[in-house]
């Protein structure tokens, strides 16, 4: 465009105006992370357990227990400076054995069975003296241990929504209505203990529960399910025994 | 004797915007490591531009992001309220504060969630 005195007139070129835009700019975004400190403090710890979980008894889609300790072992080794210990077989399935086999020799559980089967599992669980054994044979470790449920969710049902159709003369319509839609899903949960292998005393409890539900036309089998779910409940276990980060941006002003 | 008081208290006006101008200067600086991630240097300049010029509400800002990103909760509350009170609605100061606010928030959740 030619200027008043009909000179073409200079164009400032973009790096210019982006530069200019840059260090005129009154603010700056910047990344930030704030530390988050761990639940409890395990530096007095050189070794960590995964004893195994309590799970309901009976046959499953997903072995809940083993796939749980080998996931959190793998997490456990990237994130902390803890030796992991790995025991050929999770030691609180021995102890669940036999009181599986006590309680259904057969491996078939009736509801009372069931709840009879918990009642033995929690008992194990605060067992003092049990994790205290435990603990002196693996030269006192961290220990963690639990209850972890895997459950089909079934949340199938009618849906209101709204859809646009055009009349007679092709005008649009908003028709509102309901739909029945099929919706399935997971649920796990999970309450974990982590216990003093020195004393058997419990150090921190605590239970997370993650749901994923999937529409009718999704395939998703139950393992990709409960992988889906555990990646979701890592990181807050691991906040439990190391720092995190909470990561964000803010402004600084010039 | 009316001619000669604003003489005397020119040195006393060009110190003051000496200062403003030297605490902006730490400030710019400051965010040039903030970039960089170095954030001990940006703190420390942060607070060396309200040594010189107290009433430095970007400083004061800035020097808040830094205590929070050291982990120093308590302070980084102190310094945004009290840029807040420097500058009231400033949008940038306020939406940090409120982001502060809502990890902090998280922070205590997690705190208290042992069961």
């Amino acid at each position: 465009m030619p200027s008043a005195t009909g000179r073409p007139r200079r164009r400032p070129s973009v790096a210019v105006l982006a530069l200019l835009t840059t260090a005129c700019a009154s603010f700056v975004e910047v990344p930030v992370e704030t530390p988050l400190n761990s639940k409890i403090d395990v530096s007095s710890f050189r070794r960590v357990l995964i004893a195994g979980f309590v799970t309901e008894p009976g046959e499953a889609d997903v072995d809940l227990s083993s796939e749980t300790a080998r996931l959190i072992q793998n997490q456990l080794r990237s994130a902390t400076k803890l030796q992991v210990l790995e025991p050929d077989r999770p030691p609180l399935g021995d102890a669940l054995d036999k009181i599986q086999q006590s309680i259904s020799p057969a491996g078939k559980y009736s509801k009372a069975a069931r709840e009879e089967y918990r009642l033995e599992a929690d008992k194990v669980l605060q067992d003092a003296d049990y994790w205290r054994k435990l603990g002196e044979e693996y030269q006192s470790p961290l220990i963690v241990t639990g209850r972890l449920g895997f459950e089909e969710q079934n949340r199938s049902g009618f849906q209101s929504e709204e859809r646009v159709i055009r009349d007679s003369a092709n005008r649009p319509r908003l028709v509102r209505g309901n739909r029945y839609l099929e919706r399935k899903g997971f649920a796990l949960s999970a309450e974990f203990y982590f216990l003093d292998g020195r004393t058997g005393q419990l150090l921190h409890k605590e239970k997370f529960t993650e749901e994923v539900l999937y529409g009718e036309e999704q395939k998703i089998s139950p393992l990709s399910s409960y992988f889906e779910l555990m990646d979701r409940l890592l990181p807050n276990f691991l906040g439990v025994i190391s720092p995190q980060k909470i990561r964000g941006t803010r402004v600084l002003l010039r | 004797m009316r001619a000669i008081i604003p003489l005397l208290l020119l040195p006393v006006l060009s110190g003051v915007s000496w200062a403003a101008s030297r605490s902006e200067q730490e400030t710019h600086f400051g965010i040039d490591v903030a970039r960089k991630g170095l954030w001990s240097e940006a703190r420390f300049r942060f607070e060396k531009a309200l040594v010189l010029d107290s009433q430095n509400a970007s400083a004061l800002n800035n020097l808040a992001v830094a205590l929070e990103q050291q982990g120093d909760f308590e302070k980084a509350r102190e310094a945004y309220t009290q840029a807040l009170k420097l500058k009231p609605g400033d949008s940038y100061i306020q939406q940090n504060f409120d982001l502060f606010k809502e990890a902090d928030a998280k922070r205590n959740r997690k705190a208290k969630k042992k069961t």
